[in-house]
């Protein structure tokens, strides 16, 4: 009897284990190190799918806009078939929101989706102030078959900027110097 | 006291000389008559009433002139009285007594026969002849009832009962009237003075037809021979066939400016895929190809598949097959062909069975209730299919009465789907009826891939409300009539009066609204009804109906009009036209995110919200593939 109970409360657990696990949305790559001025890309992509779709989703990222700013979206409709997409960013705070909607059958979506694909990929200017900018999800609306929504895991990424500091030359200093000395060696009153 | 005529025993009738005599020879077309096997096979053909007056028992008497009550032209004489004669038929310029029957043919007798032989209703338990007026659908007719009558003279033979009806047809022309022969009990042929055996079989059989007296008779086929017409008779009794009608034993012959079918026949065979295979029971109409003087006949092939319809005069003819209930064969047609002067036998027909479409291979908007895809001759039609990737891909769509081609071009591989091959088909109007689509896909390495499928185009109907909008789901009933006088009965579901790319009746509308049935020739109606709507024209009556429709020729983009007030409430139906379609879908997209009143339109989860699950929603709700704009 109690070797039966062990056995069914294995199973209840091994099957909660399965059942929880998920869709997840991640950023692809997780850190990034590059010198200010240039782009830097990231990827969102959804993985661990199956045996769900995704059949409309509508994101928000958001990022520190005063190290990085939006530049570029090009949104992967490859998954979704005939479908509708579009985007909107605001620099304060910062925020990219983009979203699709496909008018496939969920049978159809099952066939176009595997169970990780790319959803999107995101371009970033950097800029010169320096550190690092956390992209995080910031509203996440998923529909799976059926219209259902999926709560995915989510991750979050990082860019850090290197700011490029610009060295002064010497005899600049030493003439701003002299100059500055000469400015107040004139208003002394004369004797 | 009769005296046996051995000289009538002679007499050839037109039917045997046809056919040169030769017994054997005889039989086998005889049985080209047909057998019929009607769904009502159970009910009698016989009209009721019309049985006011009775002609007392008897034996060769006749009635006195009687009115008939509307006047008749025959053969460009007109009557309105005539005399009902006890031996089977109604004379109109002199009462007949003669019971060993004549041949029509060069006969100075006026004369309607549905069945001149030697009846006696003196005999034990025959009953007598009645006769009298009365109405068929909305016409007035004039019908003698010969019901439960024996043969002189003996009950041994058994009793037959048959009717004459004249129907006025004064409102198609002056005179116009139908004669109608109905046959519901056949037990003897021939009396036993005419050469009858003692259960009055065999001798001088009975003849059936009619004759202007002067030059001009007709008789029908069999007329004459014995056992042609008796119910033992299964492929050429009289109750196991009719002429223009589906009533078994019921044989209609329209007198039109005066003038009754007089003339040759037609004979061939329905086969079904090829000839080893003939098919019983195919509904089979002939009709002339001259569409400005379009005339037609029906009938049904008999056990062997063999056909024939007399008294046709000369002209062009377009003969079309339907395949048997419970048969999914696509109707065959062949025509038009030229009866001038002389019989026309060998007339077959071959019916081809439906090709399937394939799994992987699509034509959309299309509906496919019987195998075969059925797609609306308005429609831009798009044709899919699979097969080896960066192949080059083409189609052809051959209609099948004519053999020509309606429509080809060439198939696009899908950049974003190697191997799926797309076409964009215009309308296939005005062609309408069965076609076979064949797509041939050249792969790479040489090899090729032929698809090959049947389509069925159909220019039928729909059913709108009074904003304009297409109803889904309305339930239409199609009803027939042998005459366009009525009465309209609706057809049986599964009817072969339909062919199979439709035989459901009712039948539902598709998500476009539209409805269609291919049907054998004669007049209909169609009816249409849908939940909570009621007639434009009247409240109180929840369907619309048609007038008479008689077909052919083909009725095309009939419109039946409900009244079904505002368009229920649909929360993704944002524009109020009774349908999601991609411009609600954009509309509710438009929205994402903002805040609404709950449940208010787009807000399909109540929530307050327009958000992707809203979206996604409503396009599962969409009233068409992929959203897209219904037909208006």
């Amino acid at each position: 009897m109690i070797k039966k109970l062990l056995q069914i409360w294995i199973l209840f657990i091994g099957s909660a284990l399965i059942t929880a696990q998920g869709a997840s949305l991640s950023i692809d790559p997780l850190l990034q190190s590059v010198d200010a001025g240039e782009l830097v890309f990231v990827d969102i992509v959804v993985s661990d799918l199956e045996p769900d779709i995704i059949s409309a989703y509508d994101l928000s990222i958001s990022f520190d806009n005063t190290i990085v700013n939006f530049s570029t979206i090009n949104i992967d409709d490859a998954a979704f078939g005939f479908s509708i997409s579009d985007f909107e960013s605001t620099t304060a705070p910062g925020i990219i929101s983009f979203n699709l909607a496909s008018f496939e059958l969920d049978a159809d979506l099952d066939i176009l989706q595997n169970d990780s694909f790319t959803l999107a990929t995101l371009g970033f200017e950097t800029l010169n102030n320096g550190g690092t900018s956390t992209l995080s999800f910031s509203h996440v609306d998923i529909v799976g078959a059926n219209s259902s929504n999926i709560t995915p895991s989510l991750g979050s990424a990082s860019v850090r900027v290197n700011t490029i500091t610009s060295v002064s030359e010497p005899s600049v200093l030493l003439l701003l110097g002299i100059g500055v000395f000469g400015i107040f060696s004139r208003k002394k009153p004369a004797v | 006291m009769k005296l046996i005529n051995n000289q009538v025993g002679l007499r050839i009738n037109a039917w045997k000389s046809i056919f040169n005599l030769n017994t054997t020879l005889s039989l086998i077309i005889i049985y080209m008559l047909g057998i019929t096997t009607f769904a009502h096979a159970e009910t009698t053909p016989i009209r009721t009433g019309f049985d006011s007056n009775i002609l007392a028992p008897n034996d060769d008497q006749s009635t006195e002139l009687v009115d008939l009550g509307f006047t008749i032209n025959f053969f460009g004489n007109f009557f309105s009285k005539g005399y009902v004669n006890n031996n089977g038929n109604m004379t109109f310029d002199a009462p007949l007594g003669t019971y060993t029957p004549f041949g029509l043919s060069g006969t100075n007798t006026v004369i309607i026969a549905p069945f001149f032989a030697d009846v006696d209703t003196a005999v034990e338990g025959s009953s007598p002849v009645t006769y009298g007026r009365g109405t068929v659908g909305t016409r007035q007719a004039f019908a003698a009832n010969w019901l439960n009558v024996a043969c002189y003279t003996t009950p041994s033979g058994g009793f037959n009962s048959f009717q004459l009806v004249l129907i006025d047809r004064s409102d198609i022309g002056v005179g116009d009237f139908d004669i109608e022969f109905n046959y519901e009990k056949v037990d003897w042929e021939t009396g036993t003075a005419s050469g009858g055996n003692s259960v009055c079989e065999g001798g001088n059989s009975v003849r059936i037809g009619y004759s202007n007296g002067t030059s001009t008779s007709f008789e029908l086929a069999g007329s004459g021979i014995a056992g042609a017409f008796l119910d033992t008779n299964l492929d050429t009794g009289l109750i196991h066939n009719n002429r223009n009608s589906l009533e078994s034993g019921r044989y209609i012959f329209e007198v039109r400016n005066g003038d009754a079918p007089v003339g040759q026949h037609i004979a061939g065979t329905i086969f079904g895929n090829n000839t080893s295979n003939p098919l019983p029971s195919s509904l089979v109409q002939i009709c002339t190809a001259n569409q400005n003087d379009l005339q037609c006949n029906l009938t049904r092939s008999n056990s062997s598949g063999q056909y024939i319809i007399d008294g046709l005069p000369n002209a062009e003819y377009e003969i079309k097959a339907f395949p048997p209930v419970n048969t999914n064969f696509q109707t065959g047609t062949i025509g038009p062909i030229l009866l001038a002067g002389s019989d026309l036998d060998g007339q077959d027909i071959i019916l081809q069975g439906p090709q399937p479409i394939p799994d992987n291979t699509s034509i959309l908007p299309s509906s496919n209730s019987s195998g075969i895809p059925s797609v609306y001759w308005h429609n831009t039609l798009t044709l899919s299919t699979v097969g080896c990737p960066e192949g080059t891909a083409s189609y052809t769509i051959t209609h099948d009465d004519s053999g020509l081609i309606i429509a080809s071009g060439n198939m696009q591989e899908e950049a974003t789907n190697p191997g799926v091959y797309t076409a964009n088909v215009a309308p296939l109007a005005p062609n309408t009826g069965y076609a076979i689509v064949a797509i041939s896909i050249l792969c790479l390495d040489g090899s090729s891939i032929d698809i090959v499928f049947s389509i069925y185009i159909d220019p039928s109907g729909i059913v709108k409300d009074t904003l304009g909008n297409p109803i889904s789901g309305a339930s239409v009933t199609l009803f027939r009539s042998d005459s366009s006088a009525g009465p309209f009965l609706p057809v049986e579901n599964g009817s072969d009066v339909m062919s199979p790319a439709n035989r459901n009746n009712p039948s539902q509308t598709d998500n476009q609204g539209l409805f269609g049935w291919d049907v054998v020739t004669g007049f209909y109606k169609v009816r249409a009804a849908a939940e909570g709507c009621v007639s434009p024209l009247n409240v109180e009556q929840d369907f619309v109906e048609t007038e008479v429709l008689p077909i052919p020729p083909p009725v095309t983009d009939l419109q039946l009009t409900l009244d079904c007030g505002e368009p229920p409430l649909n929360a993704c139906d944002v524009n109020r036209d009774g349908f999601v379609s991609r411009q609600d879908v954009l509309q509710i997209y438009g929205m994402l995110r903002e805040t609404v009143l709950p449940s208010s339109l787009g807000d399909l989860s109540e929530d307050g919200m327009i958000s992707a699950q809203d979206i996604r929603g409503c396009i599962l709700q969409c009233s068409f593939p992929r959203c897209a704009e219904p037909i208006r």
